[in-house]
């Protein structure tokens, strides 16, 4: 077993090994750090910022899910600073993507004190429904930008590389090379980035077909892929 | 894509086969030369890029649309870039800028119907002791006038010479052109 | 006033003549340097209290000293040249006017570490200063100052240039990496820092191009001379962009000793006849807002930190009274949010929404709570974003409102 350090977390004391994360650590002890980005099996991007928690002498707070545990460290998980921004991140996410098939950041929002209207006045990432290929349709309205999609379809899994991030800054989505439909890309219809999809962005075709009022038989008649 | 110029892509030919030995670290710069040529980096340009490097498409394409200095679609023989940052607009830029839209009818971030001029409102170029300052393509004007700038532009279209696409010839030419 | 040393060959060299380089003192430095060991290079810019001039300040000795310890090889010698800060342009004018300087640097800076190659990202904007860097490298490397066995000794180093494709972030240094390994400018988690996993995951040093330039100075007339110009907290010559309403914008070599007032009216010549200081941007747009009453600060950190305002990049940006500060302010705003890189959520959409609600604040038309959108997107911002783009977004915005600079408009 590796050495063991000491670390305060919310008050209480606890042992760790030192190459383990704060997330870590806080699950262990049945602690709630919310995460959107993270995920066990895909390399930590960091992108979300909902783990992150204070931790004193820092001058800005940390992401959870990839700082690791240091001897002596004091760190707090909700503190003001942390519930504010975790708060604001939720209400700037609200006002920008349909968060309407994301139950987990819906009860985040309710838990954190989120006021999902309060950035209503701002633009919304608009783009069309994707409805390309028999296997998925793409509505990029419901999409965070967690990035699973991308890493999935690379180096994390596929090694297919037919996905990809766009443009920069608010104006950032997710595409393919010009934006072609996905037959046109290397996509092998694996599905493994509709498997990932944290919001319903990425959703199977017959799933689609039903949501929308389409029968069963007929959504799975539809879902064919052509001959 | 049709070319009158064979020499000019046996250049562009040349980039790619130098930079081809960098891998992924050599497309940057080769994007960056093949387009000082083509004018923008096509869908076809890109394959043949991403072929070479061993790059994958979808990651070039994300590349040039992330970088505002990489095009993915025709822009204007000459670029017309104008500071409008806050030296800049202490020095009245913001007057150049509307002398500069009214005179060549175009609006920040368009292409003229023939496909000569862009014009492009841009945070600060680093050289705000020439405030207001513009770029025309790689030529400094500062502290700029709008009819010094305007002449410029002319002087310019005419020694230019016209990049590999004919980019009079697209439609697309007068859509917005950032990458 | 003491006489220019990081601008005294520009402008009386002809910085394409390697001959007038080594006239003026050129390469000495590094002919020094190579007989020395490293450790005691390193040592050298310790005892200089040399700090980064790219706008973080950090002690550019213990850099070089963490990168000289990695065991791990290849390492590799960064020069940030690229310059994209708003009313920053001192870099530019070293590039332009003497870049034989940078070159010299790295070589010393390689040798220190332990690197056998650098490279230089210039500003894509930046044109002339990239042909003239191209052609300094290859000429140094005719004349054996790059290459194999320079001058003769045991050390071999090399130089390539990059250039930059319109991306402020990209002077960011881990998105600068990400950018030479050819990937979308976007920076990345720290730790791990440069030191240890830089460029291509090897150990890196990356420095900016004044923090390069101090260099051979401190080679040539030691650490102690060093630290007799400026202040004990900040040694050495520091170059000032000061630019917007003054009768001589331009770049201007003093002590961190100097004051707001002598470099504007004095150096810079003051204000056109007729205009008063309404406000002072100093730092850059990632800075904050001096009034016309704080202009007898020195330009010390410790100074400029009581009155809530970063040296940053040495810009500053003087207002004058004539001017809509509101106006200024849009213009941030609009910085950030074109800038932002869109990683992580806090500055994608913080700076984004940032700029709807100055938009709103200068037009007039604010809606109810706009302000405190405003500061809590700042905060959230600042403390969770994950570099200091985001982090410094609203900094200009918040001193602005904060010093009382703009008055808030009611909502309607
Ligand atoms: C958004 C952003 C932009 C930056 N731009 C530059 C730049 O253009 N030039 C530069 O030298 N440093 C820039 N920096 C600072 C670098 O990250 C880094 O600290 C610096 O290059 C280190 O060199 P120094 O220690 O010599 O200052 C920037 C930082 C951030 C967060
Ligand atoms: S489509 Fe889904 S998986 Fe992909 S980035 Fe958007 S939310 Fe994440
Ligand atoms: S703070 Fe802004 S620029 Fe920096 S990583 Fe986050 S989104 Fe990108
Ligand atoms: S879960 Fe840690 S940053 Fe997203
Ligand atoms: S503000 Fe225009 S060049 Fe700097």
């Amino acid at each position: 077993m590796k050495d063991q350090i000491t670390l305060t977390i919310d008050g209480q004391t606890v042992r760790a090994t030192p190459d383990a994360t704060i997330m870590e650590v806080a699950d262990a002890m049945g602690l709630s750090i919310p995460r959107l980005c993270y995920h066990p099996h895909l390399t930590p991007n960091t992108v979300c910022r909902l783990c992150v928690v204070e931790w004193e002498g820092a001058r800005t707070l940390v992401p959870a899910c990839v700082a690791r545990v240091r001897e002596g460290a004091v760190i707090h998980t909700a503190s003001p600073r942390v519930q504010r921004a975790r708060r604001v991140i939720l209400e700037l996410l609200a006002s920008t993507v349909d968060l309407s098939e994301s139950p987990t950041l819906l009860a985040y929002a309710q838990a954190w004190g989120a006021d999902l209207r309060r950035f209503e006045a701002g633009a919304r990432r608009q783009f069309p429904l994707y409805d390309d290929n028999p296997f998925y349709v793409r509505d990029y309205n419901k999409c965070v930008l967690c990035w699973r999609c991308v890493q999935t379809c690379a180096d994390d899994l596929q090694y297919t590389y037919a996905l990809t991030l766009g443009g920069r800054g608010f104006h950032s989505h997710i595409t393919t090379a010009f934006n072609r439909p996905m037959p046109e890309t290397t996509c092998v219809f694996c599905g493994n980035c509709v498997a990932v999809c944290p919001t319903g962005a990425l959703k199977g075709k017959v799933a689609f077909l039903v949501q929308q009022g389409t029968p069963v038989p007929v959504a799975l008649w539809r879902a064919r892929p052509p001959r | 894509m049709h070319s009158p110029q064979p020499e000019r892509w046996q250049q562009v030919d040349e980039i790619i086969q130098r930079w081809a030995t960098h891998g992924r670290s050599g497309l940057l710069p080769c994007l960056l030369e093949v387009q000082d040529i083509t004018g923008y980096l096509s869908p076809e340009l890109c394959a043949h890029i991403a072929r070479h490097l061993r790059v994958p498409e979808a990651d070039v394409y994300g590349l040039i649309s992330f970088y505002s200095l990489l095009y993915d679609r025709p822009v204007g023989r000459v670029v017309l870039r104008v500071c409008d940052d806050v030296p800049c607009y202490v020095r009245g830029s913001s007057e150049l800028l509307n002398a500069l839209q009214e005179a060549l009818g175009l609006e920040p971030n368009k292409t003229t119907a023939d496909g000569a001029i862009t014009l492009e409102v841009h945070p600060c170029l680093g050289r705000c002791e020439r405030a207001p300052f513009v770029l025309i393509n790689d030529d400094e004007i500062g502290p700029a006038r709008a009819e010094d700038v305007l002449a410029r532009v002319q002087a310019h279209l005419q020694s230019a010479p016209s990049t590999l696409s004919e980019r009079a010839e697209d439609p697309a030419a007068t859509e917005e052109g950032t990458g | 006033m003491i006489a220019p040393i990081l601008l005294r060959r520009v402008g009386h060299i002809d910085p394409e003549s390697l001959a007038d380089y080594e006239a003026y003192e050129g390469f000495r430095a590094l002919r020094q340097v190579l007989m020395r060991r490293p450790e005691q290079v390193v040592e050298m810019v310790k005892a200089s209290g040399l700090r980064g001039r790219g706008g973080a300040l950090f002690p550019t000795g213990v850099k070089w000293e963490a990168v000289a310890r990695q065991p791990r090889r290849p390492k590799y010698v960064v020069c940030n040249a690229d310059e994209s800060e708003p009313g920053t342009f001192k870099d530019r004018v070293l590039l332009e006017g003497d870049p034989f300087a940078v070159v010299e640097a790295m070589v010393i800076a390689g040798y220190a570490v332990g690197a056998s190659k650098g490279y230089i990202y210039v500003r894509g904007e930046y044109h002339r200063a990239y042909t003239r860097l191209s052609r300094a490298v290859s000429v140094a490397r005719e004349a054996g100052y790059l290459g194999t066995h320079i001058l003769g000794s045991d050390f071999s180093f090399d130089i390539e240039i990059r250039r930059g494709a319109g991306a402020y972030v990209c002077g960011e240094e881990t998105a600068l990496f990400e950018s030479i390994e050819g990937k979308r400018g976007m920076p990345r988690q720290k730790p791990p820092f440069p030191t240890e996993q830089g460029l291509f995951g090897q150990p890196t040093l990356i420095n900016n191009v004044e923090t390069l330039a101090c260099i051979p100075w401190i080679v040539r007339s030691g650490p102690a001379w060093f630290r007799e110009i400026g202040s004990p907290a900040m040694p050495g010559p520091k170059l000032f962009c000061v630019s917007g309403a003054v009768q001589r914008p331009g770049v201007y070599e003093a002590p961190v000793t100097i004051t707001l007032r002598e470099l504007i009216e004095g150096m810079a010549g003051g204000l056109p006849s007729g205009q008063e200081v309404q406000a002072i941007l100093v730092g850059g747009a990632a800075g904050a807002f001096a009034t016309p009453e704080e202009m007898d600060t020195p330009l010390t950190p410790e100074a400029l930190q009581a009155i809530g305002v970063p040296l940053g990049s040495g810009a500053i940006m003087v207002i004058d009274h004539r001017v809509p500060l509101w106006e200024v302010l849009r213009r941030v705003a609009r910085f950030f949010a074109h800038e932002s890189c869109g990683k992580c959520y806090p500055c994608q959409l913080g700076t984004y929404r940032q700029w709807e609600i100055v938009e709103r604040l200068a037009r007039g038309e604010p809606l109810p709570g706009d302000v405190e959108r405003l500061r809590d997107i700042a905060a959230t911002m600042a403390d969770a974003s994950i570099c200091g783009l985001g982090q410094t977004a609203a900094n200009a915005i918040l001193s602005a409102l904060e010093k009382g600079l703009v008055s808030v408009p009611t909502p309607a």
